[in-house]
């Protein structure tokens, strides 16, 4: 596996792969009737339930709390699904809520209080600046704002210069600027699930602040590494030293409700070899028939609980499409009853098919 | 074809005519044991009027080889029939000088007869035998007799009329058949219908069946034949005809047989009403080559199952094809039947045919993606899935899986508990130098079923990773169960004592008893085969008291004080003890020493 790695990691370097024509997220799907206007009545019943008058992307879930992530996700699937005003709402409130670091990363955590939104953590969370940075690209492809861009930028390179850190096995993303790095800056705590690699795709062609696609190359790294006997499941967390990686000790040895979302941004990747490994994951527990995912204790192999969802469940059907074309279940095409984790999944993993795999929901379109 | 409804030989009817004369009747007399009677045989129809008349001639004992269709021989009886009713009549009326008359102008009609003794008889008593045919009804046979003999004490000169008689006859022969042939005395079964000819007939079929298989029992075979060609010349029971067959076939030769099938009725379908017996004759023929390689079997069998599964798209007969050729390991062709019969109709066990024939054929790859991809549908194929994987691993231990295939394996591993999946796996790192991977798979292994291959692993794992206490815990362990362990224990102990000098264990004790050896052990000083041997013993689940503290003593002494601790505490909890509490002490001691 990690022969594989080296091997495409040469190959992105040479240049094997040319770089895709840079269509906006979303775009198949609006070319599809059907499925746009799955996603339209989709994001209404989303923004209804979860994106409140001032553009606060509500994490139901979690004590109703907002964060960056909820921010970026909501940023990107309004560009996805073609709202630029939601999208315009969600940004302003990110910046005027987030944006309260000396620098231009966002705090990740805001609590909605009577007297309005409280900062409660100003620790960032890479993943969350990761996704805003791509929600402001993708806005700039679709309607050509330069601000959007600029913008983008600003965060991208405070997240090269403060997050990028190197290791034994070439650059990597710090989960956040404190508490991830012990042993003199040299150990790591890494989550293989904050390589969104659509956004590092795409932030890629805008942006070279930071070796984007190398970190993408890394990040594949990271995550063979961390698929061990017996259940081959990544762990949501790893401890990296040198080139030593091992599950980390500070968090539950657990393929969970983190790592669930590493076959979805694979999936959503213009990167052919990442496509496979979603289809690699197709035959991992949980994964190879309806009913799972489930959480899995990654030393014991051990399942731990389901996640229930129809976003979790929806990741898993992705997986078996896109390996045995198996078709996508229709049930878990309908919205209005999960939380907000799960939904947001949900539609990400329609815009995945729609944009890589219109076959496996071709009974529905 | 048209054969003789009537097939009967002269020599036949002389024979069971002549027996029939020489039997005495059942109740003659009084049995000694009326309790023995084994069952009671149930008659059919109503017994007050007699049986049907029967379309054709019972079948005769010796008419084996005299079938000749256009060659009916009708025998004349042995004696002339006299009208002897006007005779009868008269002395019925006490009219003698008419009986007299009657008697003179027969005897000049046939100079051989002779009146009968009972012609006035019917004149002294009149017997209503109704009763009688009740209780033969009912099938309370010693009643009846008793009855009879009560009739005949009651009415001088009475005797059952011809009918009942014969119809008691037949009850008792039944009788004597079946208790024969259940036990398989045939030439009793044989003697039996020698002397009731008429129970040979088509409404009597199980006897027929009975007499047929005695006479191939008792070597005569041609009339076994002849028996079953009698009911398919002469009955018609679509049913009874089908199982004549079918008995046939269970005991005759299959040329036999096959003439036997020549004799079916075609259907308006233009298909022999033996058409799938003879099927299913052949399948099983095939069947059963195909369970025995070392069977043979007629080409012309091959070929009958062959046009059933070609021509009658018969998915059965083409899996039983695939399975016929697997055994014969023509794996080529077997895939090729199970296609045939996945195609015609879902089948698992086609399934599991084809994967186990690509498997035979050496397409791998072939045989796993398909093994993989119907795991869920029986047990089989995912064991068969597990053999293909670990084959093909074991077949090139060092070469890398790519991750999918890797994944599958893993997965389904899990999934079916396979502790030989998981030491092949376990065996695949090793080679690979990833020494964590493998020792998780030897773990893995050992969970599903302790296996010699797993601990071996586990043991040079340890090896590799410098863990001598690990390894030698591992080997004291499971030396006793696994003969290579045991030889990795003699290598160390002889490398041991080659370094250092021990002292004598003492002299080795031979028990069968393990507790016994384990104690042996203890006392010898040699605390890591006591705790072995003691391991072991608890993990019968039988422990008692005594061998637990023992084995506590052991752990301790072994310097697995934690181990020891626990066993102390649980026993001391139970009831405690000085000796509970002492061991508690000790361990807890050398516990926190140790740590």
């Amino acid at each position: 596996m990690l022969c594989a790695a080296v091997i495409v990691s040469m190959m992105a370097a040479g240049g094997v792969f040319p770089a895709v024509a840079t269509e906006v997220i979303g775009q198949s799907a609006r070319d599809n009737e059907a499925v746009s206007l799955w996603l339209k009545s989709a994001w209404r019943e989303y923004a209804k339930r979860f994106v409140t008058a001032d553009g606060a992307v509500i994490d139901d879930g979690n004590q109703g709390i907002s964060h960056s992530e909820s921010q970026g996700y909501g940023m990107v699937l309004a560009v996805a699904v073609d709202d630029r005003e939601l999208f315009e709402r969600i940004r302003d409130y990110t910046f005027e809520t987030l944006q309260v670091r000396k620098d231009h990363l966002f705090a990740w955590k805001v609590e909605h209080t009577d007297k309005g939104p409280n900062v409660a953590d100003t620790n960032n969370a890479t993943d969350g600046d990761l996704l805003i940075a791509w929600g402001l690209v993708e806005a700039y492809k679709s309607w050509g704002e330069n601000e959007n861009l600029s913008s983008a930028r600003l965060v991208l390179k405070d997240i090269a210069e403060k997050l990028v850190r190197d290791t034994g096995f070439g650059p990597v993303l710090l989960p956040g600027e404190i508490g991830f790095s012990s042993g003199k800056g040299q150990e790591f705590t890494l989550n293989p699930s904050y390589w969104v690699y659509p956004a590092l795709e795409a932030v890629a062609r805008f942006d070279t602040s930071a070796n984007w696609e190398e970190i993408a190359v890394v990040g594949e790294e990271v995550l063979d590494l961390s698929q061990r006997a017996p259940s081959y499941l990544p762990p949501d967390w790893v401890d990296v030293s040198g080139i030593k990686l091992d599950p980390a000790e500070k968090f539950p040895l657990e393929f969970g409700y983190n790592a669930i979302r590493i076959p979805l941004y694979l999936a959503l990747s213009t990167n052919a070899y990442r496509e496979k490994k979603v289809a690699d994951f197709a035959a991992l527990k949980g994964f190879d028939a309806p009913g799972g995912p489930y959480v899995v204790h990654v030393v014991s192999g051990e399942t731990q609980s389901v996640m229930g969802g129809k976003g979790f469940a929806a990741v898993a059907a992705l997986t078996r499409c896109m390996d045995t074309s198996e078709p996508f279940p229709p049930e878990l095409l309908r919205v209005g009853a999960d939380p907000y984790y799960s939904s947001t999944l949900q539609i990400f993993t329609v815009l995945a098919l729609a944009e890589r795999y219109p076959q496996c929901l071709s009974q529905e379109g | 074809m048209l054969i003789s409804r009537r097939i009967i030989t002269a020599v036949g009817l002389v024979l069971a005519g002549s027996a029939a004369q020489a039997q005495t009747a059942p109740w003659d007399t009084v049995p000694l044991q009326t309790s023995n009677s084994p069952f009671v045989l149930s008659l059919p129809g109503s017994a007050e009027t007699p049986p049907p008349v029967q379309k054709a001639e019972p079948f005769a004992l010796g008419s084996a080889g005299f079938v000749q269709p256009a060659n009916v021989q009708v025998v004349a009886p042995a004696r002339p029939l006299v009208d002897e009713s006007a005779l009868r009549y008269y002395a019925h009326n006490g009219e003698i000088g008419r009986v007299s008359a009657e008697i003179n102008r027969l005897k000049s009609l046939h100079p051989d007869w002779e009146p009968p003794e009972d012609i006035f008889d019917s004149n002294k008593t009149a017997v209503n035998e109704q009763p009688l045919w009740d209780l033969f009804a009912a099938g309370k046979s010693q009643e009846l007799y008793a009855k009879i003999r009560e009739f005949i004490k009651l009415y001088p000169g009475y005797a059952p009329t011809g009918e009942l008689r014969r119809q008691i006859m037949n009850a008792e022969a039944r009788k004597t058949v079946l208790r024969a042939s259940e036990v398989g005395n045939y030439p009793d079964v044989v003697k039996t219908v020698a002397k009731n000819p008429t129970l040979l007939v088509c409404q009597e079929m199980d006897m027929i069946w009975r007499t047929a298989e005695a006479l191939y029992k008792t070597g005569r075979e041609a009339e076994a034949f002849a028996a079953y060609q009698y009911i398919l010349a002469n009955c018609s029971n679509p049913d009874e005809r089908v199982a004549t067959v079918q008995k046939a076939a269970e005991i005759l030769p299959r040329q036999a047989v096959e003439k036997l099938v020549t004799f079916g009725r075609t259907g308006i379908d233009g298909q022999s009403e033996f058409n799938d017996i003879f099927l299913n004759i052949v399948r099983g023929e095939v069947g059963k080559a195909a369970a025995d390689e070392m069977l043979l079997v007629e080409r012309a069998d091959l070929e009958t199952l062959t046009r059933s599964a070609k021509l009658q798209q018969n998915p059965g007969d083409a899996e039983l094809l695939g399975w016929y050729y697997y055994s014969r390991q023509d794996y080529e062709q077997a895939a090729e039947w199970f296609n045939a019969s996945l195609k015609l109709r879902p089948s698992v066990k086609a399934i599991e045919g084809i994967v186990i024939s690509l498997k035979g054929a050496g397409a791998y790859e072939e045989a796993e993606n398909l093994a993989y991809e119907n795991r869920r549908k029986d047990p089989l194929i995912l064991k068969a899935y597990l053999e293909v994987m670990s084959i093909q691993i074991l077949d090139d231990l060092d070469r890398e899986l790519d991750f999918k295939r890797l994944s599958r394996f893993a997965n389904s591993i899990e999934e079916a508990e396979s502790a030989n999946g998981a030491q092949v796996l376990g065996w695949h790192f090793y080679e690979l130098y990833d020494f964590d991977e493998a020792e998780t798979w030897f773990d893995k292994s050992m969970k599903f079923h302790p296996n010699e291959a797993a601990v071996v692993g586990l043991i040079l794992v340890a090896q590799r990773n410098k863990q001598t206490k690990r390894q030698n815990q591992l080997i004291a362990d499971w030396s006793g169960d696994f003969p290579a362990v045991e030889a990795l224990n003699r290598v160390r102990r002889a490398s041991a004592s080659s370094t250092q000098k021990r002292s004598s264990g003492g002299s080795k004790s031979y028990s069968n008893s393990s507790l016994a050896s384990a104690r042996n052990a203890f006392n010898s000083g040699n605390y890591k085969e006591a705790v072995a041997l003691l391991e072991r013993n608890a993990l019968r689940g039988r422990e008692t008291r005594t061998s637990q503290l023992l084995r506590g003593w052991a752990l301790f002494n072994s310097g697995r004080s934690k181990e020891a601790h626990k066993i102390f505490a649980a026993a001391d909890a139970q009831r405690s003890t000085k000796e509970t509490r002492q061991g508690k002490w000790f361990s807890e001691k050398a516990m926190y020493k140790y740590q």
